[in-house]
């Protein structure tokens, strides 16, 4: 991934190139993975896939990537932007896909990922990213490229989503069968050294885990945030982080009238956390996945990276 | 963080063989710790049940489910002691619910499961304990075959199918490859199906690995895969494990079914 000379940014303007900066902590992995002359027949790298869909939720959605990234340890990071074909744009049936029309819109399409580019290439480490851009529907684009990952990351929608958005997070969560790390709008700085985890003893929120348990034990605290129902047995601490060999303080938190999802979030700000792991639930899974009502509001009101399985 | 292998034991005479099959799985993953469960005997309800059993011989397999619990504890105190693997933090499990639900719940919150190959004459127990940690905990299971498996880990197989399904049940099992020679993707193809591709993903987490192509003909595709890994020197193959889903009824599949009949060599699947 060379570095453009010059740059421009999304309005147009031709900027001076970079001053050469340090280089990231990260971009020494890249030369890892390069080294030819293996021993053995593998050497893992974990894949991260960044999905990026608006220029202005590049940076933290690679910044994200980056500290995820140096968390894992020898991780790879594919950044996707998706173009939607010309065919997808149209109603059918009441549109008529003219050869003009078309062009306009894989045009349009080209000049969203070229600005999508340009935020790529300002990002400080980026050159030790993959990029890639192809056309496709978003569903099945993000099944594939998702599936194969080890672990998804993409920005969580600022207040006024699009379609696609909505289709990119819903293929993400219940067709990759993967964890997807969500960046929330102004989001910035790092995350990973007080994580807190929204139990249930469940399968969700263990399968969120599970792959975490690999990175929790760089955090410097892991708060455990239990929500139950009055007269219900008190929870009790999981077994799953013992057994794994890691230390964590539990929080039991009532579960009362007020809305669940705020109560573990104010929990979570009041322990410090820059992270928040959580399954995520579903109601009436037989015909459409609808989000459950804690995960949902999790993702409305999130300020902070959420780590969600389904 | 360490990494959590479950070991499910129901066999006195197959435990030695499973105990250092985990010790081993451990050992490519990196370290860890192995957890213990001894399978539950059948429910002596189930068995009234089904059959009309008399007193006496509900107490006869109250007595046989105690006795096989002794001889296994036996064994496993015995491999402890034998300490032939150093530093190998192990727990025995106290289970004490009906075995799928013990299964599922240590199956699901550890990182592998090690679990016998089912035999035919396996008791309802056996395989039920065997259903639920393949298709209820959602994790990697790597199947002993009776024999016992030896070293692996150094010459894997890898039965490849090109269907977006089966690089799922190969991601977690890479983990694993740290420590392989060669790896062999075998494919199978029918005759006049295109050729199947080495699949990106593997380069991407930095694995080498040679493609083989395997015909599909008329007789057992498992019996053509389990040569083919033979005379490669396999020690290990890993695999998805695919199944049907009649209403909930999950019956495995054809090849699935056929290697967990006939593998002699440890097999890692995930359903």
């Amino acid at each position: 991934m060379g570095v453009v000379p010059q740059q421009r940014c999304v309005l147009g303007c031709v900027h001076a190139p970079r001053q050469a900066e340090p280089p990231p902590v990260w971009s020494r992995f890249r030369h890892r993975r390069i080294l030819s002359g293996f021993e053995t027949a593998a050497r893992m790298t974990d894949v991260i896939l960044a999905v990026v869909e608006h220029p202005e939720a590049v940076p933290r959605t690679l910044a994200a990537a980056a500290t995820l990234a140096a968390l894992v340890g020898d991780a790879r990071v594919n950044v996707i932007a998706i173009r939607s074909p010309p065919e997808a744009e149209i109603v059918p049936g009441e549109e008529v896909l003219t050869r003009p029309h078309a062009e306009r819109l894989i045009e349009r399409e080209r000049a969203r990922v070229a600005a999508l580019r340009v935020e790529f290439d300002r990002f400080p480490g980026a050159e030790a990213f993959e990029w890639i851009d192809v056309e496709g529907l978003i569903e099945p684009v993000i099944e594939d490229w998702g599936g194969r990952a080890d672990i998804i990351v993409m920005p969580l929608p600022a207040s006024e989503d699009t379609v696609a958005d909505r289709a990119a997070l819903h293929a993400a969560l219940f067709r990759s069968d993967r964890p997807v790390l969500l960046v929330p709008p102004r989001w910035h700085g790092s995350f990973g050294r007080r994580v807190a985890i929204a139990w249930r003893d469940d399968r969700r929120t263990i399968k969120a885990l599970i792959p975490a348990l690999r990175w929790l034990d760089k955090a410097e605290r892991i708060e455990v945030l239990a929500g139950f129902r009055a007269g219900a047995v008190a929870p009790s601490p999981p077994a799953i982080l013992a057994e794994h060999g890691i230390a964590a303080s539990f929080h039991a938190l009532p579960i009362g009238e007020g809305v669940f999802g705020a109560a573990l979030l104010k929990a979570a700000h009041e322990q410090g956390a820059d992270l928040l792991i959580a399954g995520a639930f579903v109601h009436n899974p037989l015909r459409t996945l609808v989000l459950g009502g804690v995960t949902r509001y999790l993702l409305a009101h999130a300020d902070l990276p959420v780590l969600v399985r389904h | 963080m360490s990494d959590v292998v479950l070991v499910v034991l129901n066999r006195p005479e197959q435990a030695p063989f499973l105990l250092d099959a985990a010790a081993e799985l451990r050992q490519l993953a990196g370290g860890g710790r192995v957890q213990v469960l001894p399978l539950q005997a059948p429910s002596p309800l189930l068995a009234t049940a089904d059959s009309g059993l008399m007193d006496e011989a509900l107490q006869i397999i109250i007595t046989e489910g105690k006795d096989r619990r002794q001889a296994l504890r036996g064994v496993y105190d015995q491999w402890v002691a034998r300490g032939t693997i150093d530093g190998v933090q192990s727990h025995w499990i106290d289970a004490a619910g009906p075995c799928v639900t013990d299964v599922e719940q240590h199956g699901r919150r550890a990182d592998y499961i090690v679990i016998g190959r089912p035999c035919p004459d396996d008791d309802a127990s056996d395989r039920q304990g065997f259903r639920a940690a393949l298709f209820r905990t959602e994790r990697p299971l790597l199947v002993v075959p009776p024999g016992g498996s030896g070293g692996f880990g150094r010459r894997i197989a890898v039965l490849w199918r090109d269907d977006g399904r089966a690089i799922k049940a190969l991601l977690p099992a890479i983990r694993l490859f740290g420590h392989a020679e060669r790896i062999d993707l075998l494919a199978g193809v029918r005759p006049k199906s295109p050729e199947p591709k080495l699949p990106p993903a593997l380069a991407e987490h930095g694995i080498k690995a040679e493609l083989h192509v395997l015909e599909i003909g008329s007789g057992a595709f498992a019996r053509t895969l389990l040569d083919r890994a033979t005379k490669l020197g396999a020690d290990l193959l890993v695999m998805g494990a695919y199944a049907h889903n009649p209403l909930k009824d999950l019956i495995l599949g054809g090849v699935t079914r056929d290697i967990l009949a006939w593998a002699e060599l440890p097999v890692l699947m995930r359903h």
